[in-house]
């Protein structure tokens, strides 16, 4: 363990300000496809059908179903938000254990029944609320956001790209790493060190950058739930995977080890580059 | 006396064909120093290449210290090359100091630090290199640039010594101070080949000299 890590301290040595950068990079791209692996299942959560047992909605009036995630000022703030506007003339709040679903709801009367639409319109926009159901029978939903099978499509072909991108920069990046090290991978070739001591701590640096692009990973996506939990206003919030908690934490979990997996075939598609002539004497 | 270089019919062409040694055959005692001479492109380094299991045989037998290399695994290939020191022709050191340089080496091959410090200084200390220990290795002038690189050939105590041209661009009195070192490890018991253009230093003592022309030995 000892030679390891004496290895791969001389390894980092060698790493330069242009090779620091390529690294860099090569961290940044496993970020970006990391990024889009989390948006898949954090963003991409199929929006939950309404519910078999909807509340009956009064002739005349507008159902408001909210997110079940609000707090009760959070609930008052958007009550009041929604009485003050010209074109509500009552709102009554219902608590959900009088309506027998998991979130409360408003009732709505519009001031008068021509403008409903742009009502329900206007009503489902609003941060907090996730379904409106309207006298008409016409419906919105602002969230959870559902994804296209295009957008999904789309996130994986960003995915493939930037595993694509990252081995071609993490082969750049090694190149330039290795140039800097190639004297002391001939004197370990010369003096007789093993393959399996020279080449772990290279395959090590890669797995460092995969390291570092999957903790930053799991720092973006704990930061992007805090803010989802908190600020049920914010759009974030309409990605219903964000706000459950197990998810974001499986998403992180898996982010992390793939970003390990990516960073040890980059650290590996380095090591391979040792076996060409210019890091062995008398070849 | 035993054996510790045998070649016998040894064959080796480069990729384009050219055939660079030709039916070499040899052997090198136990305790013995060898030189090796040729002009330029004569397969002096791929022999020396071979003989440190650096380059693998086409045809031939290469037996070093008993073992036959073609035959042998990479695992045991490596345990060979760490009996065999080695400095190559134009001996570029690690941008490191001098000791930190032969420490390489000795950690590399598994010592830790303190060993690794210890085995480093006796081997400076045989090459008269102890008031250059924290000297940048590359600084130094080309005889210590040899002396340096022997230090790393001998610090693990092997048992056989291949040195590729020590003599390269060294002054008349350098290539002395160098024949009088090469003895002086000589007496300690190790096998040593050297190899070298020539001509020869005035003060080289060797058992043996061996000529190497269009890839065929000359005895």
């Amino acid at each position: 363990m000892s030679t390891f890590f004496y290895i791969f301290g001389d390894l980092l040595r060698a790493v330069n300000r242009h090779s620091a950068g390529l690294l860099l990079g090569v961290v940044g791209i496993l970020f970006a496809g990391l990024g889009l692996f989390a948006c898949l299942f954090l963003l991409g959560a199929p929006a939950s059908p309404a519910p078999a047992s909807a509340p009956t909605v009064p002739a005349g009036q507008i159902l408001v179903e909210l997110s079940p995630t609000l707090s009760s000022s959070q609930i008052d703030a958007l009550y009041l938000q929604i009485r003050d506007r010209a074109d509500v003339a009552t709102i009554t709040y219902r608590l959900p254990e009088e309506l027998g679903t998991e979130q409360g709801a408003f009732f709505v009367r519009p001031v008068n029944l021509g403008g409903t639409r742009a009502l329900t319109e206007a009503l489902s926009a609003i941060s907090g609320v996730v379904h409106v159901v309207s006298p008409t029978g016409s419906t919105a939903r602002s969230g959870p956001l559902a994804l296209s099978s295009g957008v999904k499509i789309g996130l994986l072909v960003g995915m493939i790209v930037c595993l694509i991108s990252s081995l071609i920069v993490g082969r750049l990046a090694f190149r330039r790493v290795l140039a800097g090290f190639r004297g002391e991978i001939r004197m370990m070739r010369l003096s007789g060190t093993e393959e399996r001591t020279i080449l772990p701590p290279i395959i090590a640096l890669g797995v460092l950058c995969g390291i570092l692009a999957g903790a930053l990973l799991v720092v973006a996506v704990a930061v992007l739930h805090y803010v989802a939990t908190a600020q049920p206003g914010a759009l974030l919030h309409a990605a219903s995977g964000l706000v459950a908690s197990g998810r974001v934490l499986g998403v992180s979990i898996a982010g992390f080890f793939l970003g390990v997996l990516l960073g040890g075939l980059i650290g590996a598609l380095g090591a391979s580059l040792t076996q060409s002539r210019e890091f062995q004497d008398y070849a | 006396m035993s054996v510790m270089i045998q070649l016998s019919e040894l064959h080796f062409s480069s990729e384009d064909g050219i055939k660079v040694l030709e039916d070499v055959h040899l052997h090198v005692d136990r305790g013995e120093l060898v030189l090796v001479i040729g002009p330029a492109a004569s397969g002096k380094s791929i022999l020396l290449g071979l003989l440190g299991t650096q380059v693998r045989p086409q045809l031939g037998q290469i037996l070093v210290h008993g073992r036959n290399i073609a035959r042998l695994s990479q695992a045991k290939l490596a345990d060979l090359r760490r009996q065999i020191g080695i400095v190559p022709q134009n001996f570029v050191p690690l941008p490191k100091t001098v000791l930190e340089n032969v420490a390489f080496k000795l950690r590399a091959l598994g010592d830790f630090r303190e060993q690794a410090e210890e085995k480093a200084l006796a081997a400076l200390e045989l090459v008269d290199l102890t008031s250059r220990l924290t000297a940048p290795a590359r600084e130094l002038e080309p005889l210590d640039r040899v002396r340096l690189g022997l230090a790393i050939a001998i610090c693990n105590e092997p048992l056989l010594l291949l040195l590729d041209e020590p003599f390269d661009a060294l002054s008349a009195a350098d290539q002395e101070a160098i024949c009088r070192l090469l003895e002086q490890i000589h007496l300690l018991g190790h096998t040593m080949v050297v190899a070298t253009r020539g001509p020869l230093p005035a003060e080289v003592k060797a058992s043996r000299i061996v000529h190497l022309s269009d890839g065929k030995v000359i005895e």
